[in-house]
């Protein structure tokens, strides 16, 4: 048994063998062969037009109760063939019926054959509307409740052994590492099931066993089920002892972008030898080393896809066919999406498409699990980085561009590794994991062949990034934010680009994130080409990982060591017994990066609306004596005389944003002389930060003095307030005066930042301590690295206490920390003191005024009786974020021209 | 098993022959440890690949030919070999047999035959 974590340092054993082997390489190729297991003719009629999800069937052979959802179903003229169509079968078949993905592009006919292969693939789970009621699957509804699905993570899509003395022992990875319940509940029985398996050991427990004692290829099976009963079936095959085949790889086998393929020629086949989207492993038999791999049972697995037929061509001159095998990435680029509404919601009226706190991965595991079948035939992982988004709506023509188009929100889309696992995550440039990504090994001059080509980059390319989007949903209110990098106004080279339709955490994730794009654009070095001196396949373009550098010669004109290396592209070549690996990576520049700051783009000006005064938009009023600057001007031309009745005008005010911390941005000012009467009013466009809402103002101004003050309110179809006046007379102004009261407010949001500082302490009983000096100011303290979230493995969350100390441990402010009920519920925060704090995936973040300059980190837990190694923790820069208003357009109701 | 002190052949590893028990008489041999070479970058030369070998005949009688065909009906095929390696030892290694796709045929012999072994593993 070994952990499902397809990502991980090589051991000093594995490097050593890796350089002192010779790369000596025999290849394999494991084709799923055609497998029918039931056979049978239409025994109806269609109507043109219309969509079929079900067949009624005669003349069967075979087992009907063999057939379940997922296989592949041939439509043919006669026996076996498929010449009439492929399609999904999906659902368990019945006596008298097979039931298929509603299809409307097979021309089916009485008495057509159909035959049940013992094929799985990657499909679309179609959607139908029937009045308001969404199904999935033809007939499953939408229904209410949350969504229960499993993101089950078992295994490889296939693995290779051999019978050694008539048996062949397999034994998954552990289907407890990394699946995940959709709704966060924890996973509670697995039952495994593996057909031609004897030896069958711990089937119910995630880390079961079973041999093969003759050759063939075998589906097993996982059902997760999760403590609200939720429950998910996969499959996973292996081929054992498979016969060899006489082919030649007619191209590198490439993992680049989303995946990985390859294309071989086979001799002495026939097309018919190669089944339509049949399983294909490319798998390697090493003389020395002897296979490193990543997962135990699946070392010697090169590449996993699916044989596209579209791809096969034949020759007659050496009775081959030559075919390419894709990745399930691939298949999910092919598979149609549906249009798609996600909203999210934080009452119990939650249904499949109302997703409570819907962040975007739990939105992409709607699509995963609701809309194809790719978690059926491979594992997905999830990695949960916290966004929440209110509504999604998409329009992507395929599948694989609607997940990527919901992860893109947040920089993350889906790949797949060479093992056939898939993996959602963010970029490792732009987002940090909550736990550490892996380095796989650091590459030194004994690892590569000739040298290293370096594309340097002589002049930034990117002169100014922009980022605009809106704050991770909070319940209640949209909040737009904006950031630039490096600044507002940009470097001297390069382009401009902007990313936008994001959400980000907050102000401080936006900067952090412009700050790490405009780094990775503009690194000195633009890629990193070599080849190493063997075969490896330690390392992929996912999951998430790196490689380090450590030349004899540091320099090489680029100071590469050191720095960190994102495989982008892997290029296997074999020759004639040789296996070589060649590697394109990017570096990693986010240690270089500098957080982007906050900026407010300008309001637009709609051509289409007349102003006013359009001869003075940009008057700036000084607070203090707005009447002296004030023209002596007649009212504005555009405005009724009063006896003639009302008008409203748009206007706007002469500064951005409030700011109750900036002595000089509590008030902004409005010149429009006007008349305003018992029903005028102003509609304000504005969003609001903490308590500014509560502690804003809305004025008349005549003279310099404020003469009526109006009442706000916040209609909720309007974004922003209306301040309402109700004079008792008519009362002439020069203009208006919006204010916010000075001070941060009660309502305050801590934006964590770039890192300050970072340690680690002795999680012995007796509380162990690190100090840190910093300045005097506010920081976040976090869990990083060390058994933070030892307790439970399934449901994972930071389980042990640290405190805090500005005076060396005199007095220790508080001790925080998770700790788990034992009435087996789920996980609380236990807070001592009243310091706030944040928390996301494994990570607790508490924020913390230094009041000296050392601050001292402590084992804040004397108690538990697993207290041991060294917790590692991070200190971040704080900004505080509280009484704020953005200020946009206005429109000032119901006045009429002053004087009249 | 014996460790060989002679050049042997055969299908399997418990049913290999010396030569000299086929009537064959041993060739002149050639042994490379590596299929290949490449440079490291810090200059070193490193041998990558199986080892292979060939095995260099003047000439075949029409008998000892059929011989080596019994175990290569067509142009390859998996045999085990035991030769010598560069350091004069014999051993016994699975091999992938390749012969040649063309002779010279005179007076009833086969002249100058070349049959090259690839992909050596030790088979003991």
């Amino acid at each position: 048994m070994s952990d499902n974590t397809p990502a991980r340092a090589l051991t000093a054993d594995e490097l050593t063998a890796y350089r002192n082997g010779r790369s000596a390489i025999k290849l394999g190729l494991a084709i799923q062969p055609y497998n029918p297991i039931f056979s049978a003719q239409i025994n109806q009629t269609f109507t043109a037009g219309v969509g079929v999800a079900e067949l009624t069937y005669d003349n069967a052979t075979g087992d009907y109760t063999k057939i379940v959802g997922g296989m592949t179903l041939y439509v043919g003229s006669a026996a076996g063939l498929y010449d009439k169509g492929i399609v999904r079968i999906r659902k368990n078949a019945d006596a008298n019926k097979l039931y298929i993905a509603e299809t409307f592009d097979v021309n089916f006919a009485d008495n057509d054959y159909v035959t049940v292969i013992d094929t799985f693939g990657v499909w679309a789970r179609e959607t139908r509307m029937v009045g308001d009621t969404l199904y999935m699957d033809y007939d499953v509804e939408y229904a209410a409740g949350l969504s229960n699905d499993i993101m089950a993570c078992v295994g490889g899509t296939a693995a290779v052994v051999f019978l050694r003395d008539g048996i062949a022992h397999f034994a998954p990875p552990s289907a407890a590492t990394n699946s995940r319940a959709v709704n966060l509940t924890s996973i509670a029985s697995y039952a495994y099931v593996a057909d031609g398996a004897i030896n069958q050991t711990d089937m119910t427990t995630p880390t079961p066993s079973w041999d093969y004692n003759a050759a063939g290829l075998y589906r097993w099976q996982c059902t997760l089920q999760d403590v609200d009963g939720g429950s998910t079936t996969v499959y996973r095959w292996v081929f054992v002892s498979p016969p060899e085949r006489e082919f030649e790889l007619m191209s590198s086998v490439i993992g680049e972008n989303n995946g990985w393929s390859f294309t071989v020629k086979m001799r002495n086949a026939l097309p018919s030898d190669i089944p339509p989207r049949a399983l294909c492993v490319l798998y390697a038999m090493d003389e020395d080393p002897a296979s490193i791999g990543l997962l135990s049972w699946y070392e010697n697995i090169i590449a996993v896809g699916w044989v596209d037929v579209e791809t096969m061509t034949t020759s007659s001159d050496d009775n081959s066919v030559t075919f390419s095998v894709f990745s399930a990435d691939y298949w999910l680029d092919k598979t149609r999406a549906a249009p798609l509404t996600l909203s999210n919601t934080s009452s119990a009226s939650y249904r499949w498409d109302k997703i409570y706190t819907m962040t975007l991965d739990a939105a992409a595991a709607h699509v995963i699990q609701k809309r194809t079948t790719l978690n059926l035939v491979a594992d997905v992982f999830m990695q949960e980085f916290g966004v929440v988004a209110d509504v999604i709506n998409d329009g992507a023509n395929s599948a694989l561009a609607q997940i990527n188009s919901i992860g893109g929100m947040y920089f993350a889309e889906l790949k797949c590794n060479h093992l056939g696992q898939a993996f959602f995550e963010t970029d490792y440039q732009i987002y940090d994991g909550a736990i550490p990504d892996p380095d796989i090994m650091t590459i030194t001059d004994a690892d590569i062949n000739d040298g290293v080509t370096v594309t340097v980059k002589t002049a930034h390319k990117i002169a100014l990034v922009e980022l605009n989007g809106i704050e991770s949903y909070n319940g209640t209110a949209r909040i737009d934010l904006y950031s630039r990098a490096p600044s507002i106004n940009g470097g001297g080279y390069g382009t401009y680009v902007n990313h936008g339709n994001k959400i980000f955490l907050d102000q401080n994730d936006a900067n952090q994130i412009a700050g790490r794009i405009y780094a990775k654009e503009n690194s000195a070095h633009d890629s990193v080409d070599f080849s190493f001196a063997y075969h490896t396949r330690a390392f992929d373009v996912a999951p998430r990982q790196a490689l380090l550098f450590n030349f004899d010669n540091p320099a090489r004109g680029y100071a590469l060591n050191s720095r960190r290396a994102i495989p982008r592209r892997i290029e296997h070549q074999f020759i004639d017994g040789i296996g070589r690996t060649f590697l394109s990576c990017e570096i990693e520049t986010r240690s270089a990066a500098v957080d982007g700051v906050e900026y407010h783009p300008p309001t637009s000006q709609d051509a289409n609306i007349e102003t006013s005064i359009p001869s003075m938009p940009s008057v700036d009023f000084p607070s203090t004596d707005l009447g002296a600057y004030f023209p002596t001007t007649a009212p504005a031309d555009d405005l009724t005389p009063c006896p003639d009745g009302v008008a409203s005008v748009n206007s706007s005010w002469d500064k951005t944003e409030l700011d109750g911390t900036d002595s000089n941005k509590l008030s902004a000012f409005a010149y429009q002389p006007c008349r305003v009467k018992n029903d005028s009013y102003i509609d304000i466009t504005a969003t609001f930060y903490g308590d500014a809402y509560s502690n804003v103002h809305v004025y008349g101004i005549k003279s310099g003095a404020r003469v009526i003050t109006a009442s706000i309110t916040k209609p909720s179809y309007l974004f922003g307030i209306r301040a309402t006046f109700t004079p008792l007379s008519p009362i002439d102004v020069d203009g208006f005066e919006i204010n916010i009261d000075a001070g941060i407010g009660a309502d305050i949001t801590y934006n964590a930042g770039s890192t300050a500082a970072s340690g680690s302490f002795d999680a012995a009983a007796s509380g162990g301590s690190a100090d840190v000096t910093l300045p005097a100011g506010w920081y976040a303290i976090e869990n990083n690295a060390g058994p933070w979230q030892t307790e439970n493995v399934a449901n994972p969350r930071m389980s042990y206490k640290f405190k805090i100390s500005a005076n060396n441990g005199a007095s220790w402010s508080a001790t925080y920390g998770y700790r788990q009920q034992t009435n087996g519920g789920d996980y609380v925060l236990e807070i001592g003191g009243v310091l706030p704090y944040e928390t996301f995936g494994y990570v607790t973040r508490i924020f913390y005024e230094l009041t000296s300059t050392t601050l001292r980190v402590a084992a804040g837990s004397t108690t538990f009786a697993d207290n041991s190694g060294s917790m590692g923790f991070i200190i971040r820069n704080v900004t505080l974020s509280g009484r704020r208003v953005t200020l946009g357009t206005m429109t000032i109701i119901n006045v009429c021209a002053a004087g009249t | 098993m014996a460790a060989p002190t002679s050049y042997e052949i055969g299908a399997t590893l418990l049913t290999m022959q010396t030569l000299n028990a086929l009537g064959v008489v041993a060739p002149k041999s050639d042994f490379s440890d590596y299929t290949d070479t490449i440079v490291l970058a810090s200059g070193l030369t490193r041998g990558i690949g199986y080892p292979s070998a060939e095995w260099a005949y003047g000439f075949l009688t029409s008998s000892q030919y059929d011989v080596y065909k019994s175990f290569c009906s067509g142009v390859g095929a998996s045999v085990y070999i035991a030769m010598p390696d560069n350091s004069r030892v014999y051993k016994r290694y699975s091999a992938n047999m390749t012969l040649p796709t063309r002779y010279t045929i005179r007076s009833g012999d086969y002249i100058d035959v070349v049959i090259r072994f690839t992909h050596l593993i030790e088979a003991e």
